[in-house]
């Protein structure tokens, strides 16, 4: 009897056991990647691209960007109501949305999540993303966090209030800034909160699991409790961060990943190959020009660059397309003019080059008669250039090239190229005293964050370009133009058109991020604005 | 046994005022750096970097940043990377020494095995074939970076071959192998040139001839006085490295996507991340100097004419 028990229970075992694998077997996982080590997992402090992608599978937006970057509502239930001053926005939030931990997601959860961003305590290092009333305040500790413009009238209802109206405010929406964080679960969690897996709550498609707060490959597990569970495809996300790109290409190529990213030495092998992905970004790289370092440091040895001869000679005496298809083998795309194309439309769905036109183009004949002319200006036979670049690979290569490039092009000119690291290059910049340095400007949603960099009173104004007409206009679009978006688009024209007309900076080129991905993979969103470069969450696999 | 006392405890004094001056060296320098701690410092404003300097501490005066620090580190309190959001040191050295250290051990122990056998075999065959093969080896090991050895290791046995992972810390002791060996060329190479350069002095000496007057067999005589008397400066070497070895390689740990320390030591100085900074000078500090120490009691244990003072 012991005998057929012992055989009967062995045999459910091993039954229960090729069940389960016949189950484990129908999971569906993708095995994707990180593009690098992540700075915090905390959906109220992100602040660069590889955080704000590892965050976007389990932080649920208010709205999604589709392939256009048109916002489709999400966690809020339609797009929202916005007063005819612009000023108040209201978001209704989903009744049916719950965290992966079974507790429902209430509007309040928004709310605390924007003041956890300025909140002086939570100390986050993320950048304003839309004009919410008092937050200036609220981050210098000035007003009461609950002043902040954010409120919730109920539980499904969130109430926003701006200083000014903002054009791009439903784009900016779909941030995981504004994606719910439970204030009792982060009071549970204590210093912990989002320090690991376990500490943190996720509220999108999925949820993470064994992140250790150092780890380099984890998993997003399917939210059992999302409310739209039954289009998110896979159980499974693993993922991966892989710091060599040989490395990453040969797991690819293996079949262990279904996605890397890929240098701009390995692009030209996939040439025209399925898998091959471009995803332009909002990476400009400029030639930046210390224009009045001797303002600022009356013992400055020259003061050439204030010469806008000299300026425009730089600005016009670059070949961009050779650039970026012999230096970038063809991983990024001249720019236009100092605003990148893709950020935003025209008010008759134009694009930036389309509207604003080519302004940063290569004229080598004017370049030179432009140098010529500064150089008898200046009183001098040649001059010498500083320029001043980070040790990466890519500034080491496009530093390069400029100085044989202008060394060239503009007879008289000689470039000292310094490649120093990067906080080096920085506190040059910052102390204001430079000739020439590579530098370079990632906007998340609204065009104006561009020229805002030559304004007078911004801290990051390297150049220190003084312009009143520059700061009316900066004014204007920040504070004045909310409601009218012609009037808006026609004042970012003229300030794009300033600061070409005035050789403030070089714009070099607008990067653009290329992917091997597995061509099975279907529905997946590429993304050029915000923090993430894809939205995988729908996506599937063709069977 | 008495007179050991007082020179360890004297030793483990100067250990500790080494560390001490370290510390104290490190902390200052690093506050030369030119830049912030803070990775998005390009878009922060005045006011937000006004915050996070109260909120980390770093607008109090050099000085009492100072006395702090060591006090905290007295407690066991490392405090917390600013390129890990807030992670605290102690976790992110904790979870990723592991890796670095278990492949360190295991490239010294095997590096070191292979290279003393084949600096015996150079020895015993000196300038013939073998000597010249092994000695080819010991120079093309040192010359060859570590990286281009992994690059060729993955290629060959992970892609080519298919018989070990390309990369990645998840099967276990298959995962450890290629690394392993790729950083085990330096040992080898290292141990391989030491045994042939001593034992061809000591397979010469008078001794080893009346060994063999006597009638010693020839492998007797490599083993038993030969290795026995080569191995001694060995250990000099063997200390450092193993400590170097254990503290991670950027680039090895990178090729094969190993969760080592490698990488902190160089990206913490880049990204100004102080608390890592000093915390991985203190581990390498520490390390080193508790390995000279104990190289330093070893060699007088083995060798008779290293004596602690006072000693027949």
């Amino acid at each position: 009897m012991k005998k057929i028990l012992s055989l009967a229970l062995t045999l459910a075992l091993i039954l229960s056991l090729v069940s389960f694998a016949s189950v484990e077997e129908e999971k569906k996982v993708l095995n994707w990647f990180i593009g690098g080590e992540v700075t915090t997992l905390d959906t109220t402090k992100t602040y660069d691209t590889i955080s704000g992608e590892a965050v976007f599978y389990f932080a649920d937006t208010l709205y999604r960007l589709d392939q256009n970057a048109d916002p489709i509502p999400n966690l809020a239930v339609a797009l929202p109501e916005i007063s005819e001053d612009g000023l108040t926005v209201t978001v209704t939030i989903r009744d049916d949305a719950y965290y992966a931990n079974g507790e429902k997601i209430l509007a309040e959860d928004v709310v605390y999540a924007v003041q956890r961003i300025y909140d002086p305590e939570v100390a986050s290092q993320k950048t304003t993303i839309a004009p919410i009333k008092n937050a200036t305040q609220v981050r210098a500790g000035e007003v009461a966090v609950e002043e902040l413009g954010i409120q919730a009238l109920s539980d499904t209802v969130i109430e926003i209030t701006l200083e000014a109206a903002d054009p791009y405010i439903v784009k900016k929406l779909s941030d995981t800034g504004f994606s719910p964080v439970s204030k009792a679960f982060v009071a549970e969690k204590g210093e912990n909160y989002a320090l690991s897996s376990d500490a943190l709550l996720g509220s999108g498609p999925f949820y993470i699991d064994g992140w250790t707060g150092t780890e380099l490959s984890w998993k997003y597990i399917k939210n059992p409790y999302y409310w739209d569970k039954d289009n998110v495809y896979f159980d499974e996300i693993n993922v991966l961060i892989v710091k060599d790109a040989n490395t990453f290409l040969n797991l690819y190529e293996a079949g262990q990943l279904d996605g890397v990213s890929l240098t701009s030495d390995f692009v030209p092998l996939y040439e025209g190959d399925e898998a091959l992905v471009d995803v332009p970004t909002l990476r400009m790289t400029n030639l930046e020009l210390g224009i009045n370092s001797v303002e600022v440091n009356p013992d400055y040895p020259h003061n050439y660059l204030q010469n806008i001869n000299i300026r425009k000679a730089l600005l016009y005496g670059i070949d961009r397309e050779e650039l970026v298809r012999d230096v970038l083998n063809g991983t990024a795309a001249p720019t236009v003019g100092i605003i990148p194309n893709g950020i935003a439309a025209s008010p008759t769905g134009e694009s930036v080059a389309e509207s604003f036109g080519n302004l940063t183009y290569f004229d080598l004949e004017a370049a030179q008669n432009y140098f010529k002319t500064g150089l008898e200006e200046l009183g001098v036979e040649g001059i010498t250039l500083r320029l001043v670049t980070s040790d990466t690979d890519e500034s080491i290569k496009i530093g390069t090239y400029l100085q044989s490039a202008y060394q060239t092009n503009l007879p008289g000119l000689t470039i000292d190229l310094a490649n120093v690291p990067s906080s080096v290059r920085f506190d040059e910049m910052m102390a204001y005293q430079f000739d020439l340095a590579l530098g370079g400007w990632t906007g998340e949603y609204d065009p104006t964050s561009y020229p805002n960099q030559f304004e007078t009173s911004y801290a990051h104004n390297h150049g220190q370009w003084k312009s009143e007409e520059l700061t009316e206009l900066i004014n204007k679009l920040n504070f004045e133009d909310g409601t009218d978006y012609e009037a808006r688009w026609e004042h970012l024209r003229q300030a794009n058109q300033y600061l070409i007309d005035n050789a403030i900076v070089v714009p070099l080129e607008q990067a653009v991020k290329s992917y091997l991905i597995n061509p099975k993979l279907k529905n997946y969103i590429t993304l050029s604005l915000g923090y993430s470069s894809f939205d995988l969450t729908r996506a599937y696999f063709e069977e | 046994m008495n007179r050991w006392i007082p020179y360890i405890a004297k030793r483990l004094f100067y250990m500790a005022l080494t560390l001490f001056i370290i510390i104290t060296a490190t902390f200052f320098l690093m506050n030369f750096l030119p830049g912030t701690p803070f990775n998005n410092q390009d878009r922060l404003s005045a006011s937000q970097l006004e915050m996070l300097n109260k909120k980390y501490g770093f607008d109090q005066p050099l000085f009492s940043r100072y006395l702090n620090y060591l006090g905290n580190i007295l407690h066991g309190d490392f405090g917390i990377s600013l390129q890990f959001s807030d992670q605290k040191i102690t976790t992110l050295l904790g979870q990723r020494m592991g890796p670095s250290i278990q492949l360190g051990l295991q490239a010294v122990l095997f590096g070191t095995v292979v290279g003393v056998f084949l600096g015996m075999i150079a020895a015993m065959h000196q300038n013939r074939g073998l000597d010249v093969f092994c000695s080819l080896f010991a120079i093309t090991g040192r010359s060859v970076p570590n990286f281009v050895v992994a690059v060729l290791l993955q290629y060959l046995f992970a892609i080519t071959l298919k018989w070990l992972p390309i990369g990645l810390w998840d099967e276990g002791f298959r995962s450890t192998i290629l690394p392993t060996l790729a950083l085990s060329i330096s040992p080898m190479a290292e141990s391989c040139r030491f045994i042939r350069t001593e034992m061809v002095e000591v397979l010469s000496s008078d001794y080893i001839e009346l060994a063999r007057a006597k009638g010693m067999s020839e492998i007797r005589i490599a083993f038993s006085h030969g290795l026995r008397n080569a191995l001694i400066p060995l250990i000099t070497v063997l200390g450092p490295m193993t400590v170097s070895l254990m503290t991670g390689s950027l680039v090895v740990e990178n090729i094969f996507a190993v969760p080592g320390i490698g990488e902190q030591f160089t990206k913490s100085i880049l990204s100004n991340d102080y608390y890592t900074i000093m915390a991985v000078t203190i581990l390498f500090s520490a390390l080193l100097v508790t390995v000279i120490f104990l190289t330093d009691i070893l060699y007088q244990l083995i060798d008779p004419r290293v004596r602690v003072e006072g000693q027949a």
